[in-house]
C-alpha cells in the first residue's frame, strides 16, 4: 500500500501544495477578521485540495493501464482502491487542520469561531462525499469521460453562480451555509462528519466492486 | 511429482470468443508449453491465471493454494512477464525496481541490480524510452528478482530480435535446472517451445486439443508420404489434413504407435516415406481438422 500512497501523494502535494500557498496569501494579506461566509470561501478551496488531485491521479493512472500493471504484483484490487481513498483523507485532515489553525490565529468572537469551525466541517463532510462520489463515476465511465462531465459542471456551476449575482442574490450565496449549521452545537457537525466518513467507506466498498467488474470484464 | 498449477474445467466466456472447460496442469520443475493460433485462447488463459479475469466456470491451484483467497501469497511466488509491458513509462528503470520491490517479500535488490547490468538496462532511463526488447528484458528482471518458484509467460518472445529471444529461453532453462523452477510459456513461436519445454499444450479455438510430454507428441506425430496406390482406406482413417498430389498423398498421424506395423512393408517397398513433424505442423493439424 505504502508504494501507492507514495506515488499519489505527488499530486496532493503538487496541487495542494498551490492552493495551500493561495489560501496562506488570502488569510495573511487580505483578511483581518473572520466571518462564516470568509470561513465559506476558505473551505472551498479544500475541494481544489482534495477532489481534483485525487481525479488527476486517477486520470494519469488510467493513462499508464496502472491497474493492469498492479494486478500483476501481490496485491488485492481492495488495497489499491483502499490507497487511493484513504489519500484524500489525508489531504482533507491536513487542510481542515491548516483552516483552523488559520482561524485562530486570526481569532474572533467565541459564537463567530464556532460558526466558522462548523462551516469547515461541514464542507469537509460534503467534501468526503463528493470525493467518493467522483471515484465512483469516474471507476464507472472511465477517466477521460468523467473528468469533461467534471469541466462541464464546473462550467455550469460558474454560471448559475453568475446569474445568481447578477439577480442579487450574492449575498445569499455566501450566506445559505453559515445560516444552515451556525448556532448548532460541534459535536453536531462532528456527527454528520461521521455519517459522511460512514458514507464514504460503502462508496468506497461500491468502488471496488465497480473496478473488479469493469476490470474483469 | 508435485504439481504446482492445476487448471480444471477453466470456462470464460466472451461475446466473441469462449475458453471451454480448460485443464491443464504444471509438474514442479518443469516447463509447458501453450501453444496456439492468434485468439485461441492463451492469453485468456494466462489472465485468468494471473487474476487479471475472473472466469465463469472452473478453478485455479497454484502452489496447492485457491487463487481467491491466497491472491498475494500466491501471486509473489510469480514471475510474471505478460505480452505487453504495464509500466509507468514516465518512470526510470530504477524506480520501477523501487516501486515494486515494495510490495515482493523475496525481493532481492543486488539481483535486480546485476540483471540490469547484464541485460544492458541504464536504471536512469525513462521506461517509456526503452525499446520493446528492452521493456521485455525490464520485465525478466523483475519477475527473477523476487524469486518466484513459477514463472508465467505470454508470448514473451513475440517481437524480440533472435539474440535477446535465445538469451531469455536459455535464463528460463537455467531457472528449471538450477532452482527446480516452474514455467508456463505461451507462445505461437513453436520453436522457442520446441527449444526448451519439457510439456506441450495445444489450445485451438479455446480448446486444449492436446496436452502431453513433448517428446511422446514428436513421437506420435508423423507425416507420411505414399506414392500414387499406396494409400488404403484402413490407413487413410488413421490420418490427418490427407493433402492428394502428383507424387502421390501426404497426411499427418498422431497414431504412429498404432499403425508404425502397417507401414512396414509400404516403407521397404519405399512406396511410403515416413518423417518427424514439427510442432507447427501439430498445430496446423490442429487448425485445419477444427476448419474441417
Amino acid at each position: 500500500m505504502s508504494g501507492i500512497l507514495r506515488r499519489n501523494m505527488t499530486f496532493y502535494i503538487v496541487y495542494g501544495g498551490f492552493f495551500l500557498f493561495i489560501q496562506i496569501v488570502m488569510w495573511q494579506v487580505s483578511i483581518t477578521s473572520i466571518s462564516p461566509s470568509l470561513a465559506t470561501i476558505g473551505s472551498f478551496y479544500l475541494f481544489f485540495m482534495v477532489v481534483v488531485p485525487a481525479m488527476s491521479a486517477e486520470a494519469v493512472e488510467e493513462r499508464y493501464s496502472a491497474y493492469a500493471f498492479l494486478s500483476t504484483l501481490p496485491l488485492r484490487l481492495e488495497t489499491v482502491v483502499r490507497a487511493k481513498f484513504a489519500l484524500p483523507l489525508i489531504a482533507l485532515a491536513a487542510g481542515v487542520a491548516f483552516d483552523l489553525y488559520m482561524f485562530e490565529s486570526i481569532g474572533g468572537l467565541p459564537p463567530v469561531m464556532r460558526d466558522c469551525r462548523n462551516v469547515l466541517l461541514f464542507n469537509a463532510a460534503a467534501i468526503i462525499v463528493v470525493t467518493g462520489i467522483s471515484f465512483l463515476l469516474l471507476y464507472r465511465y472511465g477517466a477521460k469521460n468523467f473528468l469533461v462531465v467534471l469541466v462541464f459542471a464546473g462550467v455550469a456551476l460558474n454560471l448559475v453562480g453568475v446569474v445568481a449575482f447578477r439577480a442579487g442574490l450574492g449575498d445569499w450565496v455566501f450566506e445559505w451555509l453559515p445560516r444552515l449549521v451556525g448556532g448548532r452545537s460541534t459535536w453536531w457537525l462532528l456527527a454528520v462528519l461521521g455519517a459522511c466518513l460512514v458514507v464514504y467507506w460503502l462508496l468506497m466498498m461500491a468502488a471496488v466492486r465497480i473496478k473488479r467488474e469493469r476490470m474483469f470484464a | 511429482m508435485d504439481s504446482v498449477l492445476e487448471v480444471t474445467g477453466l470456462t470464460k466466456r466472451y461475446r466473441t470468443f469462449t475458453l471451454d472447460g480448460m485443464s491443464l496442469e504444471i509438474p514442479k520443475g518443469t516447463i509447458l508449453g501453450l501453444i496456439g493460433p492468434n485468439g485461441a485462447g492463451k492469453t485468456t488463459a494466462i489472465r485468468l491465471m494471473m487474476k487479471m479475469a475472473r472466469p465463469d466456470a472452473g478453478s485455479i491451484r497454484i502452489f496447492g493454494l485457491g487463487l481467491e483467497r491466497d491472491e498475494v501469497a500466491i501471486k509473489n511466488r510469480i514471475g510474471y512477464v505478460g505480452e505487453e509491458q504495464l509500466y509507468y513509462m514516465n518512470k526510470k528503470v530504477s524506480w520501477t525496481g523501487r516501486f515494486v520491490s515494495r510490495y515482493f517479500e523475496r525481493w532481492d535488490q543486488p539481483l535486480f541490480d546485476r540483471l540490469l547490468e547484464e541485460f544492458d538496462l541504464d536504471p536512469s532511463q525513462k521506461v517509456g524510452k526503452l525499446s520493446k526488447g528492452m521493456k521485455v528484458k525490464l520485465s525478466f528482471a523483475i519477475a527473477f528478482s523476487h524469486h518466484p518458484d513459477l514463472m508465467i509467460l505470454d508470448e514473451p518472445t513475440a517481437g524480440l530480435d533472435p539474440v535477446i529471444r535465445r538469451e531469455m529461453l536459455e535464463r528460463l532453462l537455467a531457472f528449471r535446472d538450477e532452482r527446480d523452477g516452474s514455467v508456463l510459456i505461451s507462445s505461437h513461436i513453436t520453436d522457442d517451445i520446441v527449444r526448451i519445454a519439457d510439456h506441450v499444450a495445444f489450445i485451438v479455438d479455446g480448446r486444449i486439443a492436446i496436452h502431453a510430454e513433448k517428446d511422446e507428441i514428436l513421437s506420435q506425430w508423423k507425416r507420411i508420404h505414399f506414392r500414387p496406390g499406396a494409400l488404403d482406406g484402413a490407413l487413410a482413417s488413421g490420418l490427418r489434413c490427407v493433402e492428394a498430389h502428383a507424387f502421390g498423398s501426404t497426411g499427418v498421424t498422431n497414431r504412429y504407435g498404432e499403425i508404425a506395423g502397417a507401414l512396414e512393408g509400404g516403407v521397404a517397398s519405399g512406396d511410403v516415406k515416413v518423417e518427424n513433424v514439427s510442432l507447427d505442423d501439430v498445430l496446423i493439424a490442429f487448425v485445419r481438422d477444427g476448419r474441417e
